[in-house]
């Protein structure tokens, strides 16, 4: 199923104030993709999923299921959740807590009408694919988070949907839970071949999970593209500090009077072509300069295109180690393989010049 | 709200709008018709003399400016009055009490709570009867206990004296309606974080300075919302009356209710229907003083 | 630990008292109605125990009990159970559904139960004698409910704002209409809250007094209430004796329900009370 969100507006009216929860969206999720809505809390990435639900009405704009129109306000066009063959995961699992896991899973094909015996069938195969036929007649009650998820989604694909929504599934379970999780969904999604849409603010979630990413900020899409896409080019700083843990370095920086250089804290670092067209196309003469922390390397005084900063901070993290350096007024985080540096130590900053993203100022 | 064509008119709200309004009509159309509109046919029918047999003719506040100088009117004003100004406030205090019982941790406290809400339970014409027998002159409970006790010499004349029917009175309806009290306060006192209570024994407070300066003060909300209930349940009064006194001695503990009952026992349904208008208003009255001054109660939390 | 011995017999005594206020009462009436005389108190009559009293009320068609107790039973069920269902239907509503009004109509219903009964009742009685009702179990019934919503509204929303709305949107995308998530996934969820309702409406229907009082004029649709209240002797001699048996086989129930269920009870009170 492939779905298309065309110009997609959200506005809620209270007597109190009025906000926009989304704005202009468009979007195309091809059938099969496992596509993840990414964002921080507030970005209108819930209110996105629960509108290809059926939970909300859009303001304005339109979603199309296979170029059939499921909700468009302006031609009065409203399907119900269960008219869309939709399926939701939320995160809180809300399992019916009067009835059994059996019942739990049976229940949207028992309310479709179905007879007994494809009722029966399609609960086993369900449980047999989530690995929970043992649990049938247990309550919700008594099962682990890590089992009440699995019903969750059992009772998600018992009716073979069209489209799957996870709302923040994974956020309620432990972190090695989690972990396990994720290998399992992507696989099931693999297997099932069901258009998914997954709603997370965990980065590294959306990384490990998608097969293409939306990031979402204020109710706005900042940038679609494949999680490597994502990560190697960034097309606005948020999504340039969202993505990647720990997040790339933004160093406010300027153009060199003879505009073959960038100029940060009084030093100079030549950039090649390319860079410079983009920072000559800017609307001032400064500018972020963005590079990931393991795109720099601690070298030996003296190198060509190094910069000096001084040492704030150092986190010995085991596998790796973050030193925080100054230049100048810039903070910057460089990720190293050693620890013996220490506060007030002076260093020297090797860039990966073909790594470095440039970005306009903030306001 | 099932639909066969996918494609319909979608207005937002609609099918919520349509289904709240199916759900929320039995329940309107219930109270409209049984006991809005009966109250707005005694309110009309107040303006109008209606004694069984004689034609029914309009008479405006008539009834109500007869109301202004009957005496038996103003006695039964004075008795509900009184009796809310001397029930109410023994049902509170004993229902604090009660409450901290309740909150105790005990191992009767399943059965104290459930032997608390027995004397609710049951019916007020019930209670009534067997109050009506224990206050019995010659062989009730209470002379017994009096006697026992040798308090007077003589039987005391409960339910024949104005003073013995008043306390009487007075006495069954805190027993039975205590344990209402008692219940909406233990609301309020478990809604107390225990953390204080822990905190006042770290600094050495004593069980009455505890209660004194945590106990009384957080449970305030509760008490005036048990306060605003019991004052203005206790202005309806009419079961107890009816069965205990029969508002006797001479009308001398005929509530407003029984009083305005009588009317309607004679078919005068004007002048009783008057009298209700004006319980109606001493209620509405209350309320708004409850209103003004529990605004600012809570808020000098 | 001086403190806490002395907070101990303090407390235990206050039990004692408690439990001695409140069932000095009963046990004087399950005496009297064991007894073959009323005034066994006085010095000169002794107490002699006897089945009489409850013999003579349960077979005595005369005094007409088993009528009475035929009427409550089947008006306080209906009504509560009527009552149960209109309210949660509006509970749902007010919960779940976005109408304007919503909390005005809670407020109203607040306002409805400070009314007082005989500001209602000589109205109901002139419509329920104009259309041939006095004395049928419906015009109980009817205004029973009507006068029980209210509290009984106030409760259920209480209950039915704790369950989480996430559980409506997971029946809504299991297709389920508004009428299927009250019926097969808010009401078995708040069921216990709404047993708690229940328990409540058939308390105060069955204890209702004035209603019964004035709509009803003869025994055979009168209630426990109205005919115990009213039970005189033939010879102006009142008969204790029958009017307690009579008590006590009517609170009998009452208190084995109380007793039961007295976490119910208490629950939907102070969810209705802390709501106020």
């Amino acid at each position: 199923m492939r779905v298309v969100i065309d110009h997609l507006s959200k506005e809620f009216h209270s007597l109190r104030r009025h906000t926009i929860a989304l704005q202009n969206v468009d979007i195309v999720i091809e059938d099969g993709e496992f596509y993840v809505l990414l964002g921080p809390s507030g970005c209108g990435k819930s209110t996105l999923l629960n509108i290809i639900a059926g939970l909300e009405r859009p303001t304005r704009g339109s979603v199309h299921f296979d170029g059939t129109p499921v909700a468009d306000p302006s031609g009065r066009i409203f399907l119900e959740p269960k008219e869309r063959n939709v399926a939701f995961v939320f995160q809180n699992y809300a399992l019916y807590p009067h009835m059994t896991v059996y019942e739990n899973i049976a229940f949207p094909l028992r309310i479709a009408r179905e007879d007994k015996a494809s009722i029966s069938a399609a609960v086993e195969q369900a449980a047999a694919t989530l690995g929970i036929s043992d649990l049938f007649h247990a309550k919700p009650a008594h099962l682990s988070g890590g089992q009440r998820q699995r019903v969750a989604i059992a009772r998600a694909i018992v009716r073979k949907p069209n489209v799957f929504l996870l709302d923040e599934p994974l956020s309620n379970l432990d972190a090695q839970l989690r972990v396990l999780m994720r290998t399992e969904l992507k696989e099931l999604q693999k297997r099932l071949g069901i258009t998914t849409v997954y709603v997370t603010h965990d980065q590294v979630e959306a990384m490990s999970l998608g097969h293409r990413i939306a990031v979402l900020n204020k109710g706005c899409i900042e940038q679609v593209g494949t999680p490597q896409q994502l990560y190697d080019s960034p097309a606005t700083p948020f999504v340039a500090r969202f993505i990647g843990s720990p997040p790339m370095n933004l160093i406010p920086a300027t153009l060199s009077s003879d505009s073959h250089a960038a100029v940060i804290a009084d030093q100079n670092l030549v950039l090649p072509g390319e860079h410079l067209a983009a920072v000559r196309n800017m609307p001032g003469p400064r500018f972020l300069l963005g590079i990931r922390p393991e795109h720099i390397s601690l070298v030996i005084a003296g190198q060509a295109a190094a910069l000096k900063a001084r040492v704030k901070s150092v986190e010995a993290l085991g596998r790796e180690t973050l030193v925080h350096v100054s230049i100048g007024e810039a903070m910057v985080t460089v990720l190293a393989e050693s620890a013996d540096l220490r506060p007030d130590d002076t260093v020297f900053l090797s860039l990966d010049l073909s790594k470095v993203c440039i970005f306009a100022t903030e306001a | 709200m099932k639909s066969n064509n996918p494609l319909r008119q979608a207005d937002p709200l609609t099918s919520q709008l349509r289904a709240a309004a199916l759900f929320i009509a039995p329940l309107l159309l219930l109270i409209g018709l049984f006991i809005l509109i009966p109250v707005i046919g005694t309110i009309i029918g107040s303006l109008f003399r209606d004694v069984a047999f004689l034609p029914r003719r309009f008479v405006g506040l008539a009834n109500y400016g007869r109301l202004f100088s009957d005496d038996r009117f103003w006695q039964a004003v004075r008795f509900t009055l009184l009796f809310i100004a001397i029930s109410v406030p023994l049902e509170i205090v004993l229902g604090l009490a009660l409450a901290l019982l309740m909150d105790a941790d005990t191992p009767v406290r399943g059965l104290l709570r459930a032997c608390v809400l027995i004397p609710w339970a049951i019916p007020a014409a019930i209670s009534g009867r067997t109050w009506e027998l224990i206050y019995n002159y010659s062989y009730g409970l209470a002379n017994a206990i009096a006697r026992w006790l040798h308090v007077s010499s003589d039987p005391v004349n409960w339910l024949g004296t104005s003073f013995g029917a008043f306390s009487a009175v007075i006495v069954a309806d805190v027993w039975k309606t205590t344990p209402f009290v008692a219940i909406i306060l233990l609301a309020g006192l478990q809604a107390i974080p225990k953390e204080l209570y822990q905190q006042a024994r770290v600094d050495r407070a004593g069980l009455f300075t505890a209660f004194w300066s945590i106990t009384l003060p957080l449970s305030r909300p509760v008490v005036v919302v048990a306060l605003l209930f019991r004052t203005i349940d206790g202005l309806r009064i009419f079961d107890l009356v009816y069965v205990l006194t029969h508002g006797g001695p001479g009308g001398s503990t005929t509530s407003v209710s029984l009083y305005a009952y009588e009317y309607f026992l004679t078919s005068d349904f004007g002048y009783g229907s008057a009298i209700s208008i004006v319980l109606f208003l001493m209620a509405l009255a209350l309320s708004l003083v409850y209103v003004k001054v529990g605004r600012f109660g809570p808020q000098a939390q | 630990m001086k403190d806490s011995t002395a907070r101990n017999s303090l407390t235990y005594t206050g039990i004692v008292l408690a439990l001695l206020f409140c069932l000095l009462p009963f046990i004087y009436m399950a005496a009297v109605s064991f007894s073959t005389r009323a005034d066994f108190l006085t010095v000169e009559t002794p107490f002699t125990f006897t089945l009489d009293n409850f013999r003579a009320v349960l077979t005595d068609t005369s005094l007409h009990f088993t009528a009475y107790f035929r009427n409550s039973m089947l008006i306080s069920l209906v009504s509560a159970a009527i009552c149960v269902a209109i309210a949660s239907l509006a509970a749902y509503a007010i919960t779940r559904l976005e109408f304007p009004g919503r909390m005005l109509l809670l407020f109203f219903a607040l306002a409805v139960s400070m009314f007082p009964q005989i500001g209602i009742v000589g109205y109901l009685y002139k419509f329920m004698a104009s259309v041939g009702w006095v004395n049928t179990p419906q015009a109980l019934i009817l205004p029973y409910i009507a006068w029980i919503l209210p509290l009984s509204l106030w409760i259920l929303v209480s209950y039915f704002s704790q369950i989480p709305r996430e559980l409506d949107k997971a029946a809504f995308m299991d297709g389920c209409t508004y009428r299927q998530t009250l019926i097969r996934v808010i009401l078995p969820v708040a069921a216990p809250g709404v047993f708690s309702v229940f328990l409540l409406s058939f308390i105060f229907a069955f204890n209702e007094f004035m209603f019964a009082l004035m709509l009803t004029t003869n025994y055979k649709a009168r209630t426990i209430p109205v005919g115990i209240a009213l039970f005189q002797g033939l010879h102006g001699q009142t008969p204790w004796g029958n009017i307690m048996a009579a008590s006590v086989i009517t609170t009998l129930p009452v208190v084995i329900l109380t007793l039961i269920f007295q976490r119910r009870i208490i629950g939907g009170l102070t969810s209705g009370a802390l709501k106020g």
